[in-house]
């Protein structure tokens, strides 16, 4: 028997059974409702982890399979000339000697990257601010 | 006369420390080790870059090793005004304290 059909029924009784079986009724409705919801709210949040442990696998994978070598090919091209082959082979050894055993490999690779991104903006931070004019400005000011 | 900065003081003082084992990633740990002050490797070249220029700093290639990818490293050595810099430096800091005497002592303490 459907819905529609027991409330017909239903009808046909006395009105007490029939607010009896109302009541009834609108709170199975409210439970599927809820139901309905929690689903919702589950998928929704599976989706979020599924988004997170994607991220996760995707930054993991780069770490894994991004050698540090060819971050020191990175910033061999934008370090001059003059330190570059000794500052690379001084990270390269630090890492391979200290940090990686000491650490481990996820570890070891973030510092690198970190070490990496820092030389750059030392030997970059002086050249930006000679395009911008900032030299020149924070001389006039005295800075 | 050209007067050290206080990171230029100690890459200074790190490679006065190690002597003829000076090169970018002892200097490095060395700061970080004894001075107990983060220091990267990309401050510290562009310091010693800064210091070479100022003649303060000499530098010789040494030998290539297998774990630094066949790269060569790069000893760096004080030079006589450099020596006289970090000499000055520390004079002027110790002078700088002394005027403080106790006042400096008491405040240490009552901070700690």
């Amino acid at each position: 028997m459907d819905r529609r059909d027991e409330f017909h029924v239903l009808t046909e009784l006395d009105p007490e059974a029939f607010l009896a079986a109302s009541e009834r009724i609108y709170k199975r409705q409210v439970r599927e409702a809820l139901l309905v919801i929690s689903l919702q709210r589950a998928f929704r949040l599976r989706r979020l982890a599924i988004g997170v442990a994607g991220v996760l696998i995707a930054i993991s994978e780069i770490f894994a399979s991004v050698s540090p070598s060819r971050a020191s090919h990175f910033i061999l091209l934008l370090i001059p000339k003059r330190s570059r082959e000794h500052l690379i082979g001084d990270l390269e050894e630090e890492y391979r000697t200290k940090v990686l055993p000491e650490y481990g490999r996820f570890w070891a690779r973030l510092w690198y990257w970190e070490q990496t991104i820092l030389a750059i903006g030392f030997y970059m931070w002086p050249m930006i601010k000679r395009v911008l004019g900032l030299a020149a400005i924070w001389k006039v000011i005295g800075r | 006369m050209d007067y050290l900065g206080e990171f230029e003081l100690m890459v200074m003082l790190a490679v006065l420390r190690l002597g003829s084992n000076a090169y970018g990633m002892t200097i490095r740990r060395e700061i970080v080790d004894v001075a107990e002050r983060p220091a990267s490797l990309g401050a510290v070249y562009t310091t010693l870059e800064r210091l070479e220029d100022k003649g303060f700093l000499s530098s010789a290639v040494g030998e290539a090793t297998e774990e630094r990818g066949g790269r060569a490293k790069k000893y760096f050595k004080v030079t006589a005004s450099g020596a006289g810099a970090v000499k000055r430096s520390l004079k002027s800091s110790a002078a700088m304290k002394a005027g403080l005497g106790l006042a400096f002592g008491e405040a240490y303490g009552s901070a700690r």
